[in-house]
């Protein structure tokens, strides 16, 4: 009876964990699909706190919620949000924004120069801890931001003031000719102080304690979450141009699963790469972004041999980067022979850009004979007859670099390549240190400027001897934030140009390719331009339904 | 019973901080720190981690931790979800992985069970071939394998089922996730199950009790099922502990937000208290889970008596 007693028991108790474990709430579904966008992420949305954001997914998402001062339109064109124009005086130091008048919050409060206050200090601040910081101390380099966030200045004397309640004053330590484009990144989202500390616990986690100033309002999230929804915010001024009633946002992980969603209709638009891009290559629904990741090799100056420019060159040309990127990275990469990828000087002709196209695949083209003979001369410089290098590589990318291993070998007598695969949370460590022969890199920009490449090769970037040292590139970096450099966007690309021929010409970085997502997006949507770096998509302006 | 089980929580606790105190310190001599973005300048990093009291010494961050997590502050996020708590981090998805898992590992048990008890009970030849080739795949096809065969035919050709977990219908979006993950369960339990049956019904009592008339179906669920279950509760057991600790692969191919891909992340991202967190929500789910089953084979058979207990 007793032992009858205890099986019942058992099987009670399993019986209510079935019930248990089965039951969950089926939510609402969406009231209108014609009109909700379903959208993949390519990883989970960790944060929605926008001055904390370090990820792009994250940045994605904030995107939908967040009114800047400046954002790029469907069109890959930027143009006002928030703000109604920004004045800057004539040496480039004083910016004055104008705020909109009709720009409230979410909650119905105005927007206010207060609110963008409260951002800056929130980035320049060193008891917030915000990661982002740099967008002020050497992006944008407001007055005293520096000092500040390392704790040698007091937060009240930060290089930003609140003219009056639509009226906000920056000034910088130098000129910024990027400071429009720049601001339209969610990092520089307004942060309302009454809300933020009424909420500071749970600040930006949950839909209640997130205060929308953009197209959307969230209304489904949790940090690190792996879906999101919102809908449209019709507080936002320009809530008239927004056709979707919503956006659910799902992470998509497994590119196969991806792809059967797309297929079934389970998501509108969904991130694509690897091999599942070779099913879709020629299908007219697949949508490349602009490439704006560069992936590249830096070499350390410290090193002898590697000072040797003939040798650098040798390197180079001994990469076929056109079978590297066939193989490896199909239609979402571009075989690179320079620093900055195509489409950032966008104030220079056509003719110009690709005079200079032209001139940097010369230097850093695929060409093994030219290579051989570059590397006899190096070597019978230095007096070697062979020469072991190791190039420091993230894990994810041995198999791309073993056979870039065996082209520059078979092509170059005497080389001995050695790959070191490294973590990619050791890639910063090394990168400071100079702890490297060579180290694989990548970098895509915060900002859509040719500068945000090019400052990474500025002395003061990289360990002293080990980054690359030229007088001349850094006199233009100079020369580029003064002068008419700051009041004439044309005459500051040349001069960016200029800077980026010198440094291709003298070997200072070994490019390989450059890399944008790719996304299949349905028939029935009329699809958006990223903005000029290829990270930022400006959902609001997706139209779904029947396209002509 | 109750002296043992005082004594079973008091050894675990020592167990849990001296786990604790191995991940510390292995985190401690780990490379690098949570914030490796190559734009953020040392001083910035430096900073940061006197922000979070990364830069004091380990004892101290150390005793810091037990304490605070003994008021239930597992302390805060640093790179991954910066500033979230991680109490609240795995109070969203602790649930989820746990349901999940639940759920396979019902599904699966109730699956392998019939299939091995009712095989050893009808022992016919269509049975068992059917029985050999289910626990062989079962066994042999990693979960992931069957969990893209599920997605084909069942999610895209015939589009019965979600392909990705979503909030909106989280019981039917998490069927193909559970039926994936339990296969293995099911085809352990069946083969255990099977084999400790026969075993059991080769034994001189069950003669004597067919001897005297007592039918089969009787005969199985009276005697052979419950002087079966001992071994196959304790290999039940073990396989739970891994399915509530989150199948890696199928919450990332369903994009499931539960513990295993948040764990993952985070040792990606060397976000410390996050992965000691999760660790010691490991240790302490496989020790609750190892208790329960000392109590239970207690329950289900009253000859076993746990130490000092007398009935």
């Amino acid at each position: 009876m007793r032992r009858t007693a205890n099986i019942s028991i058992c099987l009670w108790l399993i019986c209510s964990i079935i019930l248990l474990a089965g039951c969950s709430s089926e939510t609402e579904r969406v009231k209108d699909p014609e009109k909700e966008l379903t959208f993949g992420f390519s990883g989970t949305i960790r944060t929605l706190d926008t001055q904390f954001i370090t990820d792009l997914v994250s940045e994605q998402a904030a995107n939908l919620y967040t009114g800047r001062l400046y954002r790029y339109n469907g069109e890959g064109k930027l143009v006002p949000d928030l703000a109604r124009r920004c004045d800057v005086s004539d040496d480039g130091l004083t910016w004055i924004c104008y705020l909109r008048d009709d720009i409230v919050w979410s909650n119905g409060k105005k927007i206010t120069a207060d609110d963008f206050l409260f951002m800056y200090q929130r980035l320049a601040d060193p008891q917030f801890g915000s990661p982002s910081a740099y967008y002020i101390t050497s992006y944008c380099k407001i007055k005293n931001a520096n000092e500040i966030n390392k704790g040698e200045k007091d937060i009240s004397e930060l290089g930003v003031t609140v003219l009056g309640p639509d009226t906000i004053r920056v000034k910088l330590e130098e000129p910024c000719p990027y400071f429009e484009a720049l601001h339209s990144s969610p990092i520089f989202a307004p942060c309302n102080r009454e809300f933020y500390y009424e909420h500071v616990e749970d600040y930006c986690k949950s839909p209640e304690d997130i205060l929308s100033s953009g197209p959307f309002l969230i209304d489904k999230y949790e940090p690190m979450a792996t879906q999101i929804h919102c809908t449209k915010n019709d507080l936002y001024p320009y809530a008239d141009n927004i056709r979707l009633e919503g956006i659910t946002g799902f992470t998509v992980s497994n590119l196969q699963q991806g792809a059967m969603c797309f297929e079934n209709g389970e998501i509108d638009v969904v991130p694509i790469d690897g091999e599942v891009l070779e099913w879709y290559k020629d299908d007219p629904r697949l949508v490349p972004l602009v490439k704006g990741c560069t992936y590249y090799m830096m070499f350390n100056f410290s090193n002898e041999k590697l000072q040797n420019i003939n040798i650098r060159q040798a390197l180079s040309k001994s990469i076929d980067r056109d079978s590297i990127v066939n193989t490896f990275l199909r239609s979402t990469g571009e075989s690179l022979y320079r620093f900055v990828p195509a489409g950032y000087y966008q104030h220079l002709s056509y003719a110009d850009q690709a005079e200079a196209e032209k001139e940097f695949k010369e230097i850093n083209g695929y060409d093994p004979d030219k290579a051989r003979e570059l590397w006899e001369k190096g070597l019978s410089e230095l007096g070697i007859s062979k020469l072991k290098i190791e190039i420091s590589v993230f894990s994810n990318y041995i198999n791309l670099f073993e056979a870039m291993e065996k082209q520059m070998e078979n092509t170059l007598q005497g080389l001995d390549i050695v790959i070191v695969p490294i973590a990619s949370k050791q890639i910063s460590v090394k990168k400071n240190s100079g702890d490297y022969e060579m180290l694989f890199y990548a970098w895509v920009t915060d900002y859509p400027d040719p500068s945000g490449f090019l400052y990474l090769m500025d002395e003061g970037q990289n360990p002293e001897g080990v980054g690359y040292s030229n007088q001349e590139y850094n006199e233009l970096l100079d020369e580029s934030l003064q002068g008419e450099a700051i009041t004439n966007p044309e005459f500051r690309d040349k001069i960016l140009l200029e800077a980026e021929r010198t440094i291709t010409k003298d070997i200072g970085y070994l490019p390989i390719y450059s890399f944008a997502e790719a996304y299949m997006v349905d028939d029935s949507i009329k699809f958006v331009k990223a903005d000029p770096s290829g990270t930022r998509l400006p959902l609001q302006y997706v139209e779904k339904g029947e396209q002509p | 019973m109750r002296r043992y089980i005082i004594k079973r929580l008091i050894v675990s606790c020592f167990t849990l901080l001296v786990i604790l105190f191995i991940l510390f310190a292995l985190l401690s001599l780990m490379p690098g720190s949570p914030f490796n973005d190559t734009k953020l300048s040392l001083e910035q990093v430096q900073l940061l981690k006197i922000k979070y009291g990364l830069d004091r010494p380990f004892p101290e961050r150390f005793l810091r931790y037990v304490s605070n997590m003994l008021r239930g502050d597992l302390g805060l996020s640093y790179t991954m979800a910066p500033n979230t708590s991680v109490a609240r981090l795995l109070r969203t998805r602790l649930p989820v992985s746990v349901r999940t898992g639940f759920s396979a590992m019902v599904t699966g048990s109730l699956v392998g069970l019939i299939l091995g008890f009712g095989t050893a009970l009808y022992d016919a030849k269509p049975v068992r071939w059917f029985f050999n080739i289910f626990t062989i795949l079962g066994i042999a096809v990693p979960s992931y394998l069957i969990a893209i065969g599920l997605s084909y035919y069942l999610g895209y050709v015939h589009n019965l089922l979600p392909l990705l977990y979503d909030f909106r219908r989280p019981a039917v979006s998490s069927i193909m996730p559970v039926v994936s993950m339990s296969f293995m369960i099911a085809a352990v339990v069946a083969r255990f199950s099977y084999s400790e049956a026969v075993e059991v019904m080769n034994s001189d009592y069950i003669l004597l009790a067919r001897c005297q008339g007592i039918s089969k179906g009787a005969l199985m669920w009276k005697y052979v099922i419950l002087n079966s279950l001992m071994p196959v509760i304790t290999v039940m057991a073990s396989l739970l502990v891994g399915l509530l600790t989150g199948s890696l692969v199928i919450e990332e191919m369903f994009s499931i937000p539960g513990i295993g891909s948040l764990l993952t992340n985070a040792i990606v991202t060397n976000d410390y208290n996050v992965v000691i967190a999760l660790s010691f929500v490991y240790s302490l789910l496989y020790i609750i889970v190892m208790l329960i089953l000392d109590i239970l084979y207690c329950l289900i058979d009253p000859r076993v008596r746990l130490y000092g207990n007398k009935g």
